[in-house]
């Protein structure tokens, strides 16, 4: 056990180091400059900076610095916990990331959440009882919707929330420069304005992931019916939904666990289409903007952190298996 | 015949009419794609059906140039990502040696998230077409390299590799008589969802503005719409909106139905298949 | 497990749907003192001079509504601001300012002519990017006024220096080492018509409330908000009544909002310059023959007209714009001539490369345009940055490029091709004539008026004869504003060093 243990960890421990390096240099192979100061969309005008204005600027954000001193710099800093100065927005950019992170998160967890619950619920319906008309129906529907790309679903619901019924806003995280007022009532009241700006970002998000969660449950309880204890508990009469929720759901936890799991890391992706489209103050948005702008530390430590998250979930998931299946460990 | 396969023989025949359609655009397009010949932003007429976009180009001419672009990436894609991923798989199940670390080199893959790191590969060496093709190409190799080192597992510990080997047989001999074969049966899946992963995301892309800026493409169309602010106070938007649309989901739901129809064909297990939605 | 009834959810749901519309209604409610202008403006980072983003004219503006600076400009010229009078001495060395006794800082101190001498003191060390001051020497008070010291005489000191550098007070910075890194008090006080009161970095918004006790009267708009709208969601956002002011550069927004009662439009003077860079050291590009070949077979017309959808302004060749004051009318123009292309061309094929974002329209009309008198154009989009680096290292042919900042002072002219200027229109300025630097150096140097408008109209004729830059056309910008509140003001020569956006301060402080 104690074995296993430490080669997982050795392992994980590899792909961290690779993922630090890959973020140090993948920005500095970017063409172009961050104190080109583009913005990346095409904007008109920019600052008449000389070229001795200009390497200050070099000079004060160690541009010039030799690759493998930057290098340094930037490990040295990780280790303290800094991740660097924003040169597009002049703010620290653990600042930047700690302001975002909580939207992202929380655009992520709720539609991760609600994808898994309703996915799993129609899965088990579906897989219950395979190949009639209601499994045959729901995976057809799964399949179609899984079809439609996020971007496309995510302008749907903006033309059709915000813009046709105008029942939703069209852009942002919240409504800005609003009283709420003090207090819980103040605290309730800013926590509606964003769950009423979220609606729709997270309602893409639902829609684009819940097929995936379906197919594989349905996949899962349908490779179940056959299974000796099913087939004692129906034919001793046991309630079916008990007999779902109780015992067939427990059975299949493990796999919805790992695929939760795993997709995490797609669902980044498409946070990042819904950021946009949306104009969801988050990681995703922050990310787009930096690289328009070629702003390297907040590159990197998005980066960083994107794939760390994505690293520590993976492990954490390996981890489980370690200690709910034996039988996976030989296989590592 | 039943619903499920019908449905997979049309998205077979709707395939192969992208393909043919690809092929033969020159014949089916009415006009120059890139022309700009007709008044901007007019709604359908006689002579364009599907009325023209912001420069005068007509739409339906770019529709069926844009199948090229797609049906190129998705086809080129889901080769190379095929062919590496079974190479990698093959040899890690194979050559104990390596599976270490080529196993480590597909997590490293797989943890990496997709469209961010995208996003700064294409900006890196320029969004062409060609270099689209190996992003998607590199990122969907790793999930398919798993699943054929597994089978190769599996099928290594097989009793007959077992007695052709205690007959004699060499490394090599084994691996073409038995394990290619075993791992020629996932394939047809993948490939098809490996085709859909690339539609998808060449869409997306294009539609973040990245798209492969040499050819024309519908999620580019999209991309050109939508960058219009003054899109849907336009009479015209139906026209510049929803034909880059249907095409798209047309194309993907025909690889959906075509590998839905591949599955129920080998029937037994590989359920795991479908975990991989975005990445296969 | 307690299980909740179906009631309960349905419940629960349609509380909850009833909330969020309460919670609507109130956000609504509390957005309505008098005289509040919306302006859709883009996110520009911490509105003071060491942290105000690079990117985009919309830093500078913010920077001007919080602070002051020496002079400014309003629609027929440049007027006395915080420098009631100056006088420059006769070898252009040295200007002195008298300072306005009334102005004040945000919290109340009076803003002394310390303040101003420090102000560009500061400035050596620490430049604001948006107008690099290192020509002036020194800054030192003497008495009630100060005299500013340059390197060499300047010609567009007065516009482009003293008319942006902001003034900034001496009580907060004097101490402070690493401005861009500063995040302590009074780090956005100016002397300007407004303070800020509220800055939302996430959502890019910003909230100006009036400065009550400004030095040249209360400011009629009493409260400024800036807010970052994304362009799809411009006009919906316009006619849904959360914006007051919003820019296009499409003429349809007259068409779409003309049944609108609330919104009015103005046309800004056409100040957007869309050109192409030519690397005049690559061949064939080397020859002027083949540079003017594909003026003269360009339509630039139908391009503007196709692209702006509102009538084509084609641009000079001499790249001052037209409705400008230092536009050379009498310059060689080349007017679409595909026959006299193909002359100049004599029969030659070529194969050139146009480096161009990827979001330009404008190279898709150019190609038929150029294979008609035998060239061949090939496209390579890139992304911004990149297309700024290619430039920059002079590797590319042709270079597609659209910027502001020609309709004010002409000096750019002389920056762009001594390579001093090293920003985004700069970049791939490629151009050596003896001639052209000797013209750019004296001009930059001369204060006699007459003397200096000779040398700029002679620049001119040598950018129109050699075309280092082929100006295609210009645009304007489409203000969608509520005329009720608002009223937009046409800057001369556009605002500071030529910004053709509306919301001068003057237009905001107006009775």
């Amino acid at each position: 056990m104690v074995q296993n243990l430490l080669r997982l960890l050795s392992r994980y421990l590899a792909l961290v180091v690779s993922v630090v390096l890959v973020n140090f240099f993948l920005p500095r192979m970017l063409p172009g400059d961050p104190l080109d100061f583009s913005a990346g969309d095409g904007t008109e005008a920019a600052v008449p900076l000389t070229a001795s204005a200009r390497a200050n600027l070099e000079n004060y954000y160690h541009l010039d610095d030799p690759t493998l001193t930057q290098l340094r710099t930037y490990l040295s800093e990780l280790l303290r916990g800094d991740l660097g100065f924003s040169i597009s927005r002049s703010a620290p950019v653990r600042d930047l990331i700690l302001d975002r992170l909580p939207w992202t998160l929380s655009l992520l967890l709720v539609s991760l959440v609600l994808s898994a619950i309703i996915g799993t619920t129609f899965g088990v319906v579906a897989g219950w009882r395979p190949g009639r008309r209601s499994d045959r129906f729901l995976t057809s529907a799964s399949g179609m919707l899984a079809a439609i790309p996020e971007f496309l679903i995510a302008i749907g619901l903006l033309l059709g929330g915000a813009v046709g019924l105008a029942w939703f806003p069209l852009f942002g995280g919240e409504s800005v420069f609003v009283e709420s007022g003090a207090g819980l009532s103040g605290v309730m009241h800013r926590g509606l304005d964003i769950a009423w700006h979220l609606t729709l970002p997270a309602a893409t998000l639902v829609i684009a992931g819940v097929s995936a969660f379906v197919l594989v449950t349905r996949d899962a309880i349908a490779s179940l019916q056959h299974e000796p204890w099913l087939v004692a508990a129906r034919a001793k009469g046991l309630d079916e939904r008990r007999v779902a929720t109780r015992h067939a759901l427990r059975k299949i936890a493990p796999l919805l666990i790992t695929f939760f799991g795993l997709r995490l890391g797609s669902v980044l992706g498409g946070a990042l289409v819904v950021e946009r489209v949306f104009s969801i103050p988050g990681l995703g948005l922050l990310g787009f903007q930096a690289i328009g702008a070629r702003d390297y530390p907040v590159l990197q430590a998005l980066f960083l952190v994107s794939g760390l998250g994505v690293l520590g979930v993976a492990f954490l998931v390996e981890l489980s298996y370690l200690r709910f299946d034996p039988t996976r460990r030989t296989r590592q | 015949m039943t619903r499920r396969s019908l449905l997979s023989w049309l998205g077979l025949a709707l395939l192969v009419g992208f393909a043919g359609v690809a092929i033969l655009a020159p014949v089916f397009a009415p006009y120059d794609p890139l022309l700009a010949l007709a008044p901007p932003l007019s709604t359908p007429s006689r002579g364009h059906l599907l009325g023209t976009n912001d420069l005068g180009q007509d739409i339906l001419s770019q529709v069926i140039y844009g199948t090229r672009s797609s049906v190129v990436v998705a086809a080129s894609v889901t080769v190379i990502s095929a062919v590496v991923s079974w190479l990698v798989g093959l040899t890690a199940g194979f050559v104990r040696r390596l599976e270490g670390l080529l196993m480590g080199v597909t997590d490293l893959f797989l943890a990496l998230p997709d469209l961010p790191l995208i996003l700064l590969v294409l900006t890196l060496v320029s969004a062409t077409r060609t270099n689209v093709i190996l992003v998607l190409a590199l990122l969907s190799w790793p999930a398919f390299a798993r699943v054929v080192r597994s089978v190769v597992i599996g099928a290594r510990a097989s009793p007959y590799v077992e007695a052709s080997r205690a007959l004699g047989g060499s490394t090599a001999h084994v691996m073409m008589r038995h394990l290619l074969p075993a791992t020629l049966v996932v394939l047809p899946t993948k490939l098809v969802l490996t085709m859909r992963y690339a539609v998808f995301a060449e869409a997306t892309l294009a539609f973040l503005g990245l798209a492969a800026g040499d050819s024309i493409g519908w999620g580019a169309m999209l991309n050109l719409a939508f960058r219009d602010p003054l899109l849907f106070s336009r009479p015209v938007w139906p026209w510049l909106v929803l034909p880059p649309v249907l095409a798209i989901a047309a194309l993907i739901l025909a690889t959906v139905w075509v590998a839905s129809g591949l599955t129920n064909l080998r029937h037994s297990g590989r359920r795991a298949n479908t975990n991989r939605q975005h990445k296969p | 497990m307690h299980h909740v009834t179906r009631r309960q959810v349905i419940a629960g749901l349609a509380g909850g749907a009833i909330a969020l519309q309460f919670a609507r209604a109130d956000a609504r409610k509390a957005q309505q003192p008098i005289a509040l202008l919306r302006y859709a403006g883009p996110d520009s980072g911490v509105p003071n001079p060491f942290q105000v983003s690079p990117a985009g004219p919309g830093g500078p503006i913010l920077v001007s509504l919080l602070y002051d600076t020496l002079t400014w400009k309003d629609e027929s010229g440049i007027i006395p601001w915080l420098a009631s009078e100056w006088s420059i001495s006769d070898d252009g060395l040295t200007y002195t300012f008298q300072i306005e006794p009334g102005a004040a800082w945000h919290d109340g101190a009076p803003l002394t002519v310390e303040d101003v001498a420090f102000s560009f003191t500061y400035y050596s060390r620490h430049p604001y990017v948006w107008a690099p001051s290192d020509v002036v020497q020194s800054a030192v008070v003497e008495g009630e006024s100060v005299r500013i010291m340059l390197k060499q005489p300047y010609a567009a000191f007065i516009e482009d220096i003293s008319g942006i550098v902001p003034i900034i007070p001496r009580h907060v910075w004097e101490s402070v080492d690493d401005p861009i890194a500063y995040t302590g008090t009074g780090r956005v006080m100016g002397s300007g018509p407004y303070v800020l009161a509220e800055y939302n970095a996430t959502e890019g918004a910003y909230r100006l409330i009036a400065n009550e006790s400004y030095w040249r009267g209360t400011p009629r708009i009493t409260e400024f908000r800036q807010l970052t709208v994304p362009p799809e969601a411009l006009i919906q956002s316009t006619l849904q009544g959360e914006i007051d002011l919003a820019s296009s550069p499409d003429a349809s927004v007259a068409d779409i909002l003309a049944d609108d009662e609330r919104l009015a439009i103005h046309e800004s003077v056409p100040l957007s310059i869309v050109r192409l860079a030519v690397n005049t050291t690559r061949p064939p590009l080397d020859r002027p023959a083949v540079r003017q070949a594909i003026a003269y077979a360009l339509d630039r017309q139908f391009i503007a007209e196709s692209i702006t959808r509102g009538p084509a302004i084609v641009g000079s060749a001499g790249v001052v714009p037209p409705e400008t004051p230092w536009f050379n009318p009498d310059l060689r123009q080349y007017a679409y001539d595909p026959d006299r292309a193909r002359e100049l061309l004599a029969g030659e094929r070529l194969t050139i490369n146009l480096v161009a974002d990827a979001r330009a329209r404008d190279p898709d009309l150019m190609i038929p345009m150029l294979e008609e008198v035998g060239i061949t154009l090939n496209v390579q989009r890139v992304d911004s940055p990149t297309r700024i680096q290619l430039l920059r290292d002079g590797d590319f042919q042709l270079g597609f490029v659209t910027h502001i900042g020609v309709g004010g002072d002409p000096d750019y002219l002389r920056r762009w091709y001594t390579g001093e200027e090293s920003n985004a229109f700069a970049q791939g300025s490629i151009f050596s004539n003896e001639e052209y630097t000797r013209l750019g150096e004296a001009q930059a140097a001369s204060l006699d008026a007459t003397e200096r408008s000779d040398l700029i109209f002679r620049m001119q004729e040598i950018l129109a004869e050699e075309l280092p830059t082929i100006v295609l056309y210009h645009r304007r910008f489409y203000w969608i504003h509520d005329p009720t509140l608002f009223t937009p003001m046409e800057t001369w020569g556009g605002l500071m060093n030529g910004i053709p956006f509306p919301h001068n301060k003057l237009a905001l402080i107006a009775t």
